[in-house]
């Protein structure tokens, strides 16, 4: 089970998507505005693993705002951006500054609620690699630190 | 002027002996009256006082015992008295009319003016063409009042009650005086049809419903160039001249009457874009006669000259003038008319183009609008369309909740539609916005009865409406007026507290405007946002597009109006909305 928010202004769309990612088995809370959002976020404890936020809401840089603000609180939690019609070089934007992916609301012929789902599972995949990695590293370091308290010690005894 | 020039009536002696004495005191007595002359005459333009003084000076020099100056009018053929010196004028004495003729026993006058030559009578008793207004009278100067040109505006005469009172000395002198006078005449009427246009410019610099500004054209071309009717066609996109403005016969056929360019006097003028100035047009080629002011014996002068715009020929403005009854005289336009035409058509022209370039940039702006329009309006469509894909998902999805949920999730696609719908009504609305009807409407009782309609539907707010006025007539739309007001009110019941006043009233401002203010209780609009509110897409509501305010001001715009938003933040909203006025149709 996953912490996710879900941050979009249309109120059915959110609901929507609360429920089917409910239905996953994650933990869903989800805000209506840039403001609350930016609030929840740095409220979490602990931070969310997925944050999932509409790119137009009350201006549209909204999206882009939230994604900040999930990267400030933990640069680890994936960012998906939701755009509805052309807003894709915003998007874009986004991936560049950090977010995991994006997802277009309207795709004829293509159930956009499982594409999302889907993409929550691969975002969290890669979160618990990355958070695997980073901890690997940490491991590593402390060996290496430990190993370099060792040889220290022995150069002092040889001295 | 030599004696050649003069005509001789009566008695053709010189009555008097040849003086040297009387001749010098005559010079000196000349001289000081054409002093006190030029006095006036620096005072300009107190033109009474400039002829009293003339005439009091004629009879001076002259010793002459009544005097007058008479005045030509073309349209009807006459002479009419317009100042008088000496004793025994009666009312009845200086209404009298001469009549434009060289017909025996109707005036001197007449045929002076008829003819421009100057006219000594010695025996008005033997004069074939004198006519009594005083039996005293024997003797009389009359001296023709030149113009520019030399047209005849007048007549200066003098009268004794002494046989051969006068000599060609004074003759000359006296048609001195009278070329003085006619010179201040001409200035004083130049000065006139100068005021004239410059109104007229500050008119049409200023109105932007063409139809009135072409009205105005047209009658002040009639006004300034004394003309009998005046027309004005312009050219519409598809290359025809089609007539926008006329006074008399040819009104009923504004928006009928076309010619091919090229067709006529009138469409040859728009093909060349040159003047055309003729006395009979029957005997011009090109001539056709398909939409005249008068029957085409009637017209005794035509001049049409070529509405210029800064890029090419929009129109001709052509003026005619009736054929006088008495065939002795003509009445033609004067190269002089021509450029005073000339000058009139480029304001116009000028004015058009202000009027194109506005209209451009309005749909300029509007473009613009349209393509951020049309994304926005994708984009909040997408967002819709996203979450009624998810509902109608989750209504299918077996173990989606029944019952309670699913009745909310149904009500919640239909509202989403409901929505979507409304959008699209917004969109098509701010489309249309700019194309108006053009039909003359009465605002008060318009907008009386559609506020009470609208107060009758709005409960926890007071819808009132308020005028001084019994009635206020513009030309315009009433459906999208309507849609303007409605708007306006109900924005203002969306901010306004519950039990606020929302107050509709119409008021006529003293420059021919009708003032329309939509007002209200609420906390009113911060300095910053007043501008911006009007702005396609400026909200701080949660729905729609925000185009509200952009709609309505966009049907503003398109009946030639202003709308502006006056309050104080703080004190309420107050929208003031500004129309040109227009006359009652009974009144038209």
């Amino acid at each position: 089970m996953a912490r996710i928010l879900v941050v979009d202004d249309e109120e059915l769309a959110r609901e929507l998507i609360k429920r089917r990612l409910e239905r996953d088995g994650h933990k869903v809370d989800t805000a209506a505005d840039e403001a609350s959002a930016i609030r929840m976020i740095s409220e979490a404890e602990p931070s969310y693993d997925v944050v999932i936020t509409d790119m137009v809401m009350d201006t549209d840089q909204s999206g882009l705002n939230v994604l900040k603000a999930a990267l400030l609180r933990d640069i680890f939690t994936e960012v998906i951006v939701l755009t509805a019609y052309g807003n894709v070089a915003n998007a874009v934007e986004c991936m560049k500054r950090g977010a995991y992916d994006y997802v277009e609301k309207n795709i004829p012929g293509v159930d956009v609620y499982d594409l999302l789902a889907m993409k929550v599972e691969r975002a969290l995949e890669e979160r618990r690699d990355t958070l695997m990695t980073v901890h690997r590293l940490r491991l590593a370091e402390q060996l290496i630190s430990a190993g370099e308290t060792k040889s220290s010690r022995t150069t002092q005894d040889d001295t | 002027m030599s004696r050649e020039d003069t005509r001789n009536g009566g008695q053709t002696e010189n009555g008097k002996d040849f003086d040297y004495t009387e001749t010098a005191v005559g010079t000196i007595a000349s001289i000081s009256s054409f002093h006190s002359v030029s006095r006036v005459l620096s005072a300009f333009p107190n033109i009474d006082e400039l002829m009293r003084v003339a005439l009091e000076e004629a009879l001076r020099i002259s010793r002459g015992k009544r005097g007058f100056i008479a005045l030509v009018n073309y349209h009807t053929g006459e002479l009419t008295i317009g100042w008088t010196a000496g004793c025994g004028w009666t009312p009845e004495k200086r209404s009298t009319k001469f009549k434009l003729t060289r017909e025996p026993g109707k005036g001197i006058e007449g045929y002076v003016a008829l003819t421009g030559v100057p006219y000594l009578c010695g025996n008005l008793e033997s004069d074939q063409y004198h006519y009594s207004l005083f039996d005293d009278s024997l003797s009389r100067i009359v001296v023709p009042l030149k113009g520019r040109g030399g047209k005849v505006i007048g007549t200066l005469s003098i009268s004794s009650d002494h046989y051969n009172a006068f000599d060609e000395n004074d003759l000359r002198i006296i048609q001195a005086l009278a070329d003085v006078v006619a010179l201040a005449m001409s200035t004083a009427d130049y000065y006139a049809r100068e005021q004239k246009l410059i109104e007229l410019g500050r008119l049409l610099a200023s109105q932007t419903n063409i139809d009135a500004l072409l009205d105005e054209v047209v009658g002040a071309a009639i006004e300034i160039l004394q003309a009998d009717d005046c027309s004005l066609f312009l050219i519409e996109e598809d290359s025809k001249l089609v007539l926008r403005a006329s006074k008399g016969a040819l009104k009923e056929q504004v928006g009928k009457a076309i010619y091919r360019i090229g067709e006529g006097l009138t469409g040859w003028v728009a093909l060349h874009g040159e003047p055309i100035r003729l006395s009979d047009v029957r005997s011009d080629p090109r001539w056709k006669g398909r939409y005249t002011e008068l029957p085409a014996e009637e017209i005794g002068a035509f001049l049409a000259v070529p509405v210029m715009g800064q890029r090419s020929c929009k129109g001709v403005l052509r003026v005619i003038r009736k054929r006088p009854q008495d065939a002795s005289y003509s009445n033609p336009f004067t190269s002089d008319d021509q450029n005073l035409l000339y000058m009139l058509a480029s304001q116009v022209g000028a004015a058009l183009d202000r009027v194109e370039l506005q209209e451009r940039l309005i749909e300029a702006e509007r473009m613009a609008a349209f393509g951020e329009m049309a994304a926005r309006a994708a984009h909040m469509l997408g967002n819709k369309i996203f979450s009624l894909k998810g509902a109608l998902k989750e209504l299918r999805t077996p173990q989606a909740a029944l019952g309670e949920e699913r009745e909310r999730l149904y009500a919640a696609v239909d509202s989403t539609i409901k929505e979507m719908e409304e959008l699209l009504q917004e969109f098509r609305y701010f489309v249309k916005s700019a194309r108006i009807e053009r039909n003359p409407i009465e605002l008060v009782s318009l907008l009386r009865e559609f506020v009470g309609h609208i107060s009758h539907s709005v409960s926890d707010v007071n819808v009132h409406f308020e005028t001084h006025l019994d009635e206020a007539w513009i030309e315009g739309d009433a459906e999208r007026l309507k849609r303007c007001i409605g708007e306006l009110i109900e924005n203002a019941t969306y901010f306004v507290p519950r039990g606020g006043v929302v107050t509709v009233s119409i008021e006529s401002s003293p420059h021919g405007s009708v003032v329309i203010t939509v007002s209200d209780t609420g906390r009113g609009i911060p300095d910053e946002s007043k501008e911006k509110i009007f702005e396609p897409f400026y909200s701080t509501r949660a729905q729609g597009l925000g185009l509200g305010l952009a709609i309505v001001k966009s049907i503003v715009q398109a009946h030639g109006g202003t709308i502006e938003e006056s309050g104080r933040y703080g004190e309420g909203a107050k929208f003031v909305i500004t129309l040109p006025a227009a006359k009652p149709p009974h009144q038209r």
